[in-house]
């Protein structure tokens, strides 16, 4: 489903990317965890073709991303939704306009019908009562649950989570993990989640991989992560220093 | 002496990228436009922020700019005793190079800072990023709405500023130059009329519009590119204004020149 074959990105001196690997399957929650600043975002970002690998190949839902055209890409797009981590809602637009935006513009549905999507994929992350709030009138954790409805109402097969919870209190980092494994067993969409929270990547993953020095050195189900011998991973799951 | 040939090159690179995008974001948004009737709200929306928001500060500056005008030509005139010339003077300046200039500046400033910040605050809060990972394109959501309102309302406001600028130069006649009021007006419509036609549609007018016009696309394309490139948070959003207002007055200098050259130069005045 998500194949990222040994590649190498740098923004100029920086080597983000080293040999980086990567596969998803079909229906599989992927955590990608590691410190900030580590190239987990860069790595979504080549999934869904707005960063191009210097080295490498980047396959989604066999598409050729980096040398897909035009057209090809924003078809592939079409069937991923992305969860940015600021939100990134339109700022002028409410609540329901902005849920309705894809789905307006691309005019795949009537407007009756969209009314139906938007209500549900709003009751699905229990903001419904929110529709005519503006953006700059929700929290941290509004903000994140309505830009998960929107990553949503275009029915997505695949769903990019970058840092769900970063800014988030306990709670609310809680009630997102909740929701995004509810999405998932409901939905049953591939994912993948970066994070460099724990609680998170040990509640939504499927498997979990971590990335450092520019790839994954280690990768497992989240009872193998925990146990991991690899010093590295010790030290980021555990917080050990060996 | 490295370094500052070094500096020297990277800004005009700078520019050079700059200005080729702002070029792609204008063809981009030509070949757009024929899905304007989906934006037309967006549109009208746009004219009304563009246009009627302005149309105030617009009016006043205009008033004064006719007054002084007036003012200055009229009181060398006065020494040689023609002072009544200001009737044909004032008009033509206004609609020829004043009207659109003045409006272009003023729309610069105020319109087109506001869709560099606008739309740059957009780029660094990923909101531009969140589109296009939409398949939503920018340019057909932001740039054309703006691109169209400005192209229409640059002119409708320049045609605002030609009146009350002559309307003022003859205010000013009237008061210190003791030109009546009257027959500052019949004078006015007759320096506008082209010769021998009973009709008048001035030249000078019309191509005082198509100024506007060119102005109103170059200002909307050039705020719009200026903050789809913003990057690097607040900072970023304050180069990309400046960046904006900047290249909207040297572009609105340089068409002028060009647009007078070849209406009255090329084509014969």
């Amino acid at each position: 489903m998500i194949l990222l074959d040994h590649v190498y990105k740098s923004f100029g001196n920086r080597e983000i990317l080293k040999d980086m690997c990567l596969h998803v399957a079909k229906g599989e929650c992927f955590v990608i965890m590691g410190r900030s600043g580590i190239g987990k975002s860069v790595t979504l970002k080549h999934v869904i073709g707005v960063v191009r690998p210097d080295k490498g190949r980047v396959i989604v839902n066999g598409i050729d991303v980096p040398n897909a055209s035009r057209k090809e890409l924003a078809a592939l797009r079409m069937k991923i939704g992305y969860l940015f981590q600021s939100g990134a809602l339109i700022n002028w637009l409410s609540v329901f306009d902005n849920v309705a935006l894809p789905l307006r513009e691309h005019r795949l549905i009537p407007e009756e019908e969209i009314q139906e999507r938007v209500m549900e994929r709003l009751r699905l992350v229990e903001m419904e009562h929110t529709v005519d709030v503006m953006p700059e009138n929700l929290s941290g954790g509004m903000k994140k649950r309505v830009a998960l409805a929107r990553a949503l109402v275009m029915d997505p097969e695949i769903l990019l989570y970058d840092e769900p919870n970063a800014g988030l209190d306990p709670v609310m980092s809680e009630t997102i993990n909740n929701l995004i494994v509810n999405v998932q067993q409901k939905l049953r969409v591939t994912s993948i989640v970066v994070t460099h929270r724990l609680g998170c990547a040990f509640t939504v993953g499927d498997r979990i991989g971590l990335l450092d020095s520019g790839r994954i050195i280690e990768e497992g189900t989240p009872d193998e992560i925990r146990n991991s011998v690899n010093p590295l991973v010790r030290r980021f799951v555990q917080g050990v220093i060996d | 002496m490295k370094g500052v040939l070094a500096l020297t090159g990277h800004y005009l690179w700078e520019n050079i990228q700059g200005g080729g995008y702002t070029v792609a974001v204008l063809l981009r948004t030509f070949g757009q436009l024929l899905f304007l009737p989906r934006k037309w709200r967006a549109t009208l929306d746009q004219m009304y922020v563009s246009g009627v928001q302005t149309l105030p500060v617009v009016l006043i500056v205009a008033i004064f700019t006719g007054m002084i005008v007036a003012l200055q030509t009229g009181i060398e005139l006065m020494r040689i005793g023609s002072s009544q010339s200001i009737a044909s003077i004032v008009p033509i300046s206004m609609c020829r190079e004043m009207g659109p200039f003045i409006t272009a500046i003023i729309l610069a400033a105020t319109v087109g800072s506001a869709m560099a910040a606008e739309l740059g605050t957009m780029s660094v809060s990923e909101e531009i990023l969140a589109l296009e990972v939409m398949s939503i394109d920018p340019v057909r959501f932001l740039v054309l709405p703006r691109v169209v309102a400005l192209a229409i309302m640059c002119p409708i406001l320049t045609a605002f500023v030609d009146l009350v600028g002559t309307l003022g130069g003859g205010i000013v006649g009237q008061i210190h130059l003791g030109v009546d009021f009257q027959f500052y007006l019949s004078q006015a419509v007759d320096a506008l009329r082209p010769p021998g036609q009973t009709i008048p549609l001035p030249k000078d007018f019309f191509v005082g519009l198509f100024k506007a016009f060119l102005f109103g696309v170059t200002i909307a394309v050039i705020g719009c590119s200026a903050g789809l490139r913003a990057k690097g948070g607040a900072l970023g959003v304050g180069q990309a204004v400046q960046k904006a207002v900047k290249n909207s007055v040297i572009m609105i200098i340089i068409l002028g020149y060009v647009a007078t050259w070849f209406f009255y130069f090329l084509g014969g005045s």
